[in-house]
């Protein structure tokens, strides 16, 4: 039986790891340890290998979901990851101070992946993020003309609603043809 | 006893009124906490439970002895469901006529949901008395009021909670000859008589001149904030499906500038995100219908994706938004596309053009992206339907 897959990336707190959860059927196996480094600054935990979750189809088939790791010294697991993949989530936390670098970071570091597949853009924390953050126009905006079509929207990790529409998003995106 | 339970209004203010009584029949411990502290965090609703109260909303567990006592002495009393609005939960399918019942276990936004049911059917029916008999205020008062009230929902809550609000944000017309003049008419209004549509322009021109506009309409005030791209109304949430569907009268509401925001509504920090705003006073007054004169051959396109996380979204949102996010494509081009029901198309375009996300194509702009036709499905297709149903099923709608 085929390995279908989901990747989910971004930086580290912006809720990778809560989005697998809340989309998950299993309880999701992740290797969260307790920061050492600056990340610490951040949250408590961080991912320091990577998140995982399955979806079961009926029949019996799976999809995983893959969380990447939150820190970059795991860079070199990214191209491995993504390997058969049925496209890519990138989750940007709009609270930190440089969002748009993020956004840039992982829209380069996946380009490859996200030309042959497609992107659907969650942007967390947009309700704590400081007067003057990014809205999502303003991502749009950021975006290169070749990701000009790609879904942005609030997403708040926690609710499966917003995670189940941002993978809806990803596979219409896809394929607009489609119809359960 | 009564529990009191005083929740944080909105405004901080504590009108009588905005008071929602609910008495809780058989349900009691945990269940009864649960319940207390679900009611207690929602910020933007009073509840108050009581014993009893003439505008009391009855919860009632079906399962315990309690409850069943409960519900069958409000039957020998003739008081039964015609008479008082009651939501009857229980581990088995409820039969009974003329009552919200929600069956276990059930999400929390349910019973929630089912309230709200309950209380803008009474509304309705008070405004419906009122309208008829306009000098006798008697006839709004929750206990008369509720002696003609006569909910029509089935065992299946959830379901048929959201086939109601469908309803009443989309319509259920059925689809027309698109070749009928007739008929193309028949399924038009007018947008303008709406006030979605004046606050859609007005968010347009605050964002070019970065000023504050004020619109008094419908006894509500509300303030365009282009820095927040927020709407400040004392309009709650529950009152925001009236006032898009009802047709304004009389001349065009005109607007103000403002060089501030009023302290006072400043402080009230209620601000809407115009898009989530206008989207939903948009679909309640098209209801599944199409602004008049729209051409079914001009080409529309999306200038982004609706922020559909945070939308009031209905069934084939998310496949028409990526469709149209695509490529330009006219209403006859899109309808063909994807073959669902007529309404739903209609109901996006009104949204998604009040919020000016839906604009007219370029008549020089061509595809933007290149899609699989429909004779060369996508190799995946089969993997993706089956994924998408498993998504359906999470997100817990009932999709057609």
């Amino acid at each position: 039986m085929n390995d279908h897959k989901i990747i989910f990336t971004g930086p580290v707190g912006a809720g990778k790891s809560t989005a697998i959860r809340s989309l998950s059927d299993v309880a999701p196996v992740s290797t969260d340890e307790l920061a050492t480094d600056i990340t610490r600054e951040r949250k408590e935990q961080t991912t320091v290998a990577m998140d995982y979750g399955i979806l079961k189809l009926d029949g019996g088939e799976t999809v995983h979901l893959y969380g990447t790791p939150g820190q970059e010294r795991f860079n070199f697991m990214w191209d491995i990851l993504t390997q058969g993949g049925i496209g890519l989530v990138l989750l940007v936390n709009n609270a930190r101070p440089a969002p748009f670098t993020d956004l840039h970071f992982f829209l380069s570091a996946f380009e490859k992946f996200i030309n042959s597949t497609a992107l659907a853009i969650g942007v967390t924390q947009m309700d704590k993020a400081e007067p003057g953050a990014p809205t999502l126009e303003d991502y749009y905006k950021e975006l290169p003309p070749k990701y000009i079509n790609t879904p942005v929207f609030e997403v708040d990790a926690r609710q499966k609603n917003d995670v189940v529409i941002l993978v809806e998003s990803l596979l219409f995106s896809l394929d607009q043809c489609l119809e359960a | 006893m009564n529990t009191s339970i005083k929740t944080q209004h909105e405004h901080g203010t504590s009108r009588e009124s905005d008071v929602i009584y609910i008495s809780l029949k058989g349900i009691q411990g945990l269940a009864k906490k649960s319940l207390a502290f679900l009611f207690s965090t929602q910020a933007n609703r009073k509840y108050e439970l009581v014993d009893d109260h003439p505008d009391a909303i009855f919860i009632i567990d079906f399962d315990d002895f309690r409850g069943k006592a409960a519900w069958d002495e409000m039957q020998s009393h003739k008081q039964a469901s015609s008479s008082k609005p009651t939501i009857l939960i229980g581990l088995d399918p409820i039969n009974e006529e003329g009552v919200v019942s929600l069956q276990k276990p059930f999400r929390t936004q349910d019973i929630l949901t089912a309230i709200d049911t309950l209380i803008e059917q009474r509304e309705e029916l008070a405004q419906a008395l009122h309208n008829r008999y306009p000098g006798n205020s008697d006839v709004v008062s929750g206990k008369e009021s509720a002696q003609q009230h006569k909910p029509r929902m089935s065992s299946s809550a959830a379901a048929s909670l959201n086939e109601k609000e469908l309803h009443a944000f989309i319509g259920s017309a059925a689809d027309i000859d698109l070749d009928d003049p007739a008929a193309i008419a028949a399924v038009q209004y007018s947008p303008e008589r709406f006030l979605a549509h004046h606050l859609g322009k007005m968010t347009q021109v605050a964002l070019k001149e970065r000023k504050y506009l004020q619109l008094g309409c419908c006894d509500t005030l509300f303030i365009v904030d282009p820095h927040k791209q927020c709407i400040h109304t004392d309009a709650s949430p529950r009152s925001q499906r009236s006032l898009g569907a009802l047709p304004m009268t009389g001349k065009s509401p005109a607007y103000e500038k403002l060089t501030k925001l009023p302290a006072d509504m400043e402080s009230r920090q209620q601000c809407f995100s115009w898009e989530a705003f206008i989207w939903r006073l948009a679909l309640a007054g098209a209801r599944g219908r199409l602004p008049e004169d729209t051409s079914l051959d001009q080409r529309y396109v999306l200038r982004r994706w609706p922020n559909l996380t945070r939308l009031m979204l209905f069934p084939h949102a998310t496949r028409i938004s990526a469709a149209w996010v695509s490529a330009p494509l006219s209403l006859r081009e899109i309808l063909k596309e994807l073959a669902v029901p007529q309404r739903y198309v209609f109901a996006f375009f009104s949204a998604a053009s009040a919020t000016g996300l839906l604009v007219e194509a370029e008549p020089a702009s061509t595809a933007r992206k290149e899609k699989p036709s429909p004779d060369q499905p996508s190799q995946r297709r089969g993997l993706f339907r089956r994924l998408l149903k498993t998504l359906y099923r999470k997100q817990g709608d009932n999709r057609t």
